[in-house]
């Protein structure tokens, strides 16, 4: 009985995505602060070639969003570098009800759910998992000990106090989609 | 021979770390990169000495500790980013 039970729990994580409103929101190269990070992608076969869908993280104002694309191309390269294009993506927004309109669309994915939280030194995050600094001047690349790096501020408020952290996460190895180290924080 | 040392001070050198306001009036300046390692190893020395060292800034208990460890921390932190990477604030 035991055995069954664990086996339905186990049958129902692994059935369970995240769904999201994706909106065709355009977006103009003024608008966004950083290239595409964190990408994500998933490969089909398609009757012209392959299918790739591209989730992928920019800032965009003051925020971190995600956005989708899809591509065709004869070539997996070639759907996702079309996938890649920010004039074809769309940003997914967390399912809530007010937000639901005519031209918008339901997409669930078991891709991992990136979103900014709240970090400690010695984790291991995506680089937009972090927010990037508040001043633009500080949301530069450096160099230290060898790794790219950059810093990043935290929000934290507790207490009705609103405490402003920054710190600093640095690339775990040159591969451009890994992860980052955070190195620091204060 | 034996020396006998008789009326020395037997009570044990400990260190002390700076103060907030010792740390808020260092200046740092570009020719201070040639001594960058020894000051962000006194400011790792003032982190030790208060235990802040390798802690989290929500683990400290009080305004003044978060603030002291940020202090020291910018300090650190400017020294290592500016010294290395010349052309960042260009």
């Amino acid at each position: 009985m035991k055995r069954a039970i664990l086996l339905l729990a186990l049958v129902s994580t692994t059935a369970s995505a995240d769904c999201y409103m994706r909106i065709s929101t355009r977006l103009t190269p003024q608008m966004v602060n950083s290239q595409p990070v964190d990408t994500q992608r998933l490969v089909v076969p398609d009757s012209r070639g392959q299918k790739c869908v591209m989730r992928y993280r920019i800032h965009v104002g003051n925020d971190w969003e995600t956005v989708e694309g899809i591509g065709v191309g004869a070539t997996e390269t070639d759907a996702c570098a079309r996938a890649l294009d920010l004039s074809r993506g769309s940003m997914l927004k967390e399912v809530s009800p007010q937000r639901v309109s005519a031209d918008s669309q339901m997409v669930c994915t078991d891709l991992p759910d990136i979103r900014v939280h709240p970090v400690r030194i010695g984790d291991i995050v995506w680089q937009s998992e972090v927010d990037l600094h508040s001043i633009p001047t500080e949301r530069k690349m450096f160099w230290y000990k060898r790794t790219q790096c950059r810093m990043f501020v935290e929000r934290d408020s507790k207490n009705a106090n609103l405490w402003l952290y920054q710190g600093v996460i640095c690339q775990n190895n040159t591969s451009p989609n890994s992860k980052w180290q955070v190195i620091d924080k204060y | 021979m034996a020396v006998l040392l008789v009326g020395c001070a037997t009570r044990p050198y400990q260190p002390q770390a700076m103060t907030y306001s010792e740390i808020e009036r260092i200046q740092l300046t570009n020719a201070d990169c040639g001594r960058a390692d020894s000051f962000i190893s006194m400011m790792g020395e003032q982190l030790r000495l208060k235990g802040y060292a390798g802690k989290n800034p929500e683990e400290l208990a009080t305004e003044e500790d978060r603030k002291y460890n940020s202090r020291a921390k910018v300090v650190m932190w400017s020294l290592r980013i500016g010294c290395n990477n010349p052309n960042r604030y260009k």
